[in-house]
């Protein structure tokens, strides 16, 4: 029994947080904001010069080959410094890149995996639908053989394909199958195809999702992911994506850091706000929290890179972290009192504390107890995966 | 990183499980919990024979030199079986009291017999306007001829009845001024120990302790005269074990009402496969792993001598109230047969409870972690 990291991987640790550290700049953060982007091209290109492009690809596949433990180091230090490349990283290297890994064909391999390395080109994950949420089998955009292609109909949403060039859409090959899981399939889809348009949709916390919609698309056969309608299957392999949720534990504690700041130099009609007993209640609460949330997430962390099941940790993990995360927030509001109401521009910014960190923090934590699953669906996946309940009719 | 348990650690483990299996049924439960008797004398004369009171005690003085994650790995067990035992109060709070606060003649004195199980040990602190902070004590030691008196009453003694030996917390009457321990025997004069009766079915026994005029001589003081508050300290690290006993409880209290619900049939259908019961399950098996993993991980720090008062506080706080809502639920998933007396659920219910109360107020411990917060 250990909890600590050993001496390499606090090493690199200390090699990546010294990266972001000195390439995430205010400016930088400043510029992205007056233009309401939320990614940088530019520092996501200086990560080719690094090699971190494929960090956890196999070496043969142009990666560093690095395991769950360096990947989550790695999460956790771009989200330490907030670099405004995590989500498209992701969605583009470490789902798109070991999906092509395990599931594509050679040339797709050949074909994409370079320019991905090399920031050539971005692709996001398209799975869900306005029609599936939770139910992820009942995608209903349409693809339909024609020739050498598949002509695709219908529409994603929730999409981060504004800031990706491409998508690996889901569709629906066999409107027949039963069980509909067995009637969806993965294509590659170039999003400057004839029929792609895109509308942004804007989420509470600011974040820039796109609906997509698909009209007489046509998809080379070519760029089909994988097998002919296994892609449900193929969706829920999650190819040892790293599952800790640790990137956003690092960010919790930044911001409960910041509140006790707050608190600390702040008064409530003239006492010292850190003196009154309920405020320290609830802050004793939340730092216990941040502690569970850290030793749960590094059980599943470590449980991972043992090649152990991790399906009823990950859930917990996800669960605990989201509702922490709403937790905070709103017992952070609820001692800034009416400060915290400000949000940071205009003429608020002169009151705003905290440069509106918690009105926002709000705003956009109501999504993580929806998106990459909801929370019920986690309490759905501890009671079956790791309780072993009989399954509800329906589910 | 390593959230493995070593071989040894597992093979400990399993040998408490299946000891405490075969020799702690519920029945042997009941008898003392429901029916008021003696502790099982047989399984704690079993217990010494097989080392597990000298968890703490190191080698020199007649133990085994076992560590705190070992303590956890035993309370974790004791507390799936609702073990009924004054091992706490003796072989950990006891012997840790004399290990990290007595002289050598008091280690070699005390802590071999400890281990032994011939001599029971409890700490007597508390009273009825005092139960967390030491300072407001106000059973009295007045110094006359090289010896001390003592007088006042002490509350809330854990198996005191059993107790050759009381670590009593008293305040120095002029000049001298602060707490300090005194270890005073049961069959002192003026001395007198009176067993209460405890929240029903919680299994827990404590005592009101009367000193009236009880003579202490010099060499029974433990510790620094004056610095008696060091013991909290001592308390405070025992107190690992109070949870994971309690997160111990908890699993099983879980399990048993993932069994009861499997088996349940109501309209139809079995009822776990209702969501709304499924989801709190999920929640009970939530918070259960994140607190038995702030367990083990205060446990190790302490291991480590790497200082955890903090997250000590925290384990305290989590635990309780895990227990507490887990066995609640527990409870409500069982429906009526859960709350008839014949059910060990019920014992659960009070167990959790009373092992709260027990770890302090929760807005006390939530305001030591506040106070690490330096706010």
């Amino acid at each position: 029994m250990d909890f600590r990291f050993n001496p390499q991987e606090e090493q690199w640790r200390k090699e990546v947080r010294d990266f972001f550290e000195r390439e995430v700049t205010s400016e930088l953060l400043e510029q992205l904001e007056a233009k309401g982007e939320e990614h940088s091209p530019e520092l996501y290109q200086k990560l080719t010069q690094k090699g971190w492009l494929g960090l956890s690809w196999p070496k043969e596949y142009g990666g560093k080959g690095c395991g769950i433990i360096e990947m989550c180091i790695f999460y956790e230090e771009m989200s330490r410094a907030q670099a405004p490349i995590q989500d498209v990283y992701r969605h583009s290297i470490a789902y798109f890149g070991s999906e092509l890994i395990a599931l594509g064909t050679e040339e797709q391999q050949k074909h994409f995996l370079p320019r991905l390395a090399r920031g050539e080109i971005t692709c996001c994950r398209g799975f869900t639908g306005p029609e599936a949420g939770s139910d992820l089998a009942n995608v209903q955009l349409r693809a339909v053989e024609d020739g050498d292609y598949y002509r695709l109909n219908g529409e994603k949403t929730f999409m981060l394909a504004h800031y990706t060039d491409h998508i690996v859409a889901l569709t629906r090959t066999d409107p027949n199958a039963i069980p509909k899981h067995r009637g969806l399939t993965m294509f590659i889809v170039d999003l400057e195809s004839p029929g792609v348009k895109m509308r942004p949709m804007w989420t509470l916390g600011g974040h820039k999702r796109s609906q997509v919609f698909f009209d007489d698309v046509m998809v080379p056969k070519g760029n089909l992911l994988g097998k002919l309608n296994r892609g449900f299957y193929q969706a829920m392999e999650d190819l040892n994506q790293e599952r800790s949720g640790a990137f956003q534990i690092v960010l919790l504690e930044k911001y409960f850091h910041n509140l006790i700041q707050f608190v600390k130099k702040s008064r409530r009609n003239g006492q010292p706000l850190g003196q009154i007993p309920e405020t320290r209640q609830r802050l004793a609460d939340l730092t216990t929290g941040i502690q569970v949330a850290w030793l749960i997430s590094r059980y599943t962390l470590w449980r991972q890179s043992q090649g152990m099941s991790t399906d009823k940790e990950a859930a917990m993990t996800k669960l605990y972290v989201s509702e922490l995360s709403q937790r905070l927030a709103r017992v952070a509001m609820d001692t800034i009192g009416p400060l915290s109401l400000l949000e940071y521009s205009g003429q608020s910014k002169e009151w705003t504390p905290l440069m509106g960190q918690f009105p926002w923090l709000y705003r956009n934590c109501s999504m993580e107890t929806i998106g990459g699953g909801t929370s019920e669906i986690q309490r759905h996946v501890i009671a079956m995966r790791g309780l072993q309940l009989p399954r509800t009719k329906g589910m | 990183m390593d959230y493995q348990f070593s071989q040894e650690q597992e093979m400990f483990r399993k040998s408490v499980h299946d000891f405490l299996q075969k020799e702690c049924p519920p029945a042997v439960v009941r008898d003392v919990v429901e029916k008021g008797k003696d502790y099982p004398w047989e399984l704690y004369r079993k217990m010494a024979e097989l080392g597990w009171l000298q968890l703490l005690i190191p080698e020199n003085y007649g133990g085994m030199g076992g560590n705190w994650v070992d303590v956890a790995i035993f309370y974790e067990e004791a507390g799936r079986v609702l073990l009924p035992s004054p091992h706490f109060t003796s072989a950990i709070l006891g012997a840790e009291a004399i290990l990290a606060l007595g002289n050598e003649e008091q280690k070699n004195r005390y802590l071999p017999q400890i281990a032994s199980g011939d001599l029971f040990l409890t700490l007597a602190l508390s009273e009825v306007g005092a139960t967390s902070d030491l300072k407001t004590v106000t059973t009295s030691a007045i110094a006359q001829n090289n010896s001390y008196i003592i007088n006042g009453t002490k509350l809330f003694i854990q198996d005191g009845e059993y107790a050759d030996w009381f670590i009593t917390a008293a305040k120095l009457g002029p000049p001298d001024t602060g707490i300090t321990l005194f270890i005073i025997n049961k069959n002192s004069i003026g001395l007198r120990c009176i067993p209460l009766n405890s929240l029903l079915f919680s299994g827990l026994k404590l005592s009101q302790v009367n000193y009236e005029g009880v003579n202490v001589t010099m060499e029974n003081i433990l510790g620094d005269i004056g610095k008696g508050e060091s013991i909290t300290e001592v308390v405070d690290r025992a107190r690992i074990a109070t949870c994971a006993e309690m997160v111990g409880g908890a699993e099983r209290a879980l399990e048993m009402t993932i069994e009861h619900t499997k088996q349940r049939q109501q309209f139809d259908v079995s009822i776990s496969s209702f969501q709304a019961l499924q989801h709190r399950m999920a929640d009970m098996a939530l918070a259960i792993e994140g607190t038995r993993w702030l367990i083990y991980y205060v446990a190790w720090l302490q291991s480590q001598g790497i200082s955890c008062a903090m997250e000590r506080t925290m384990a305290q706080l989590q635990t309780g109230e895990t227990y507490e809502k887990v066995a609640a639920e527990a409870t409500q998933m069982h429906g009526g047969v859960g709350i008839m007396r014949e059910h060990d659920m019920t014992l659960h219910y009070s167990r959790a409870k009373a092992t709260k109360v027990i770890l302090g107020y929760p807005e006390d411990i939530r305001e030591t972690i506040a106070q690490s917060l330096d706010i």
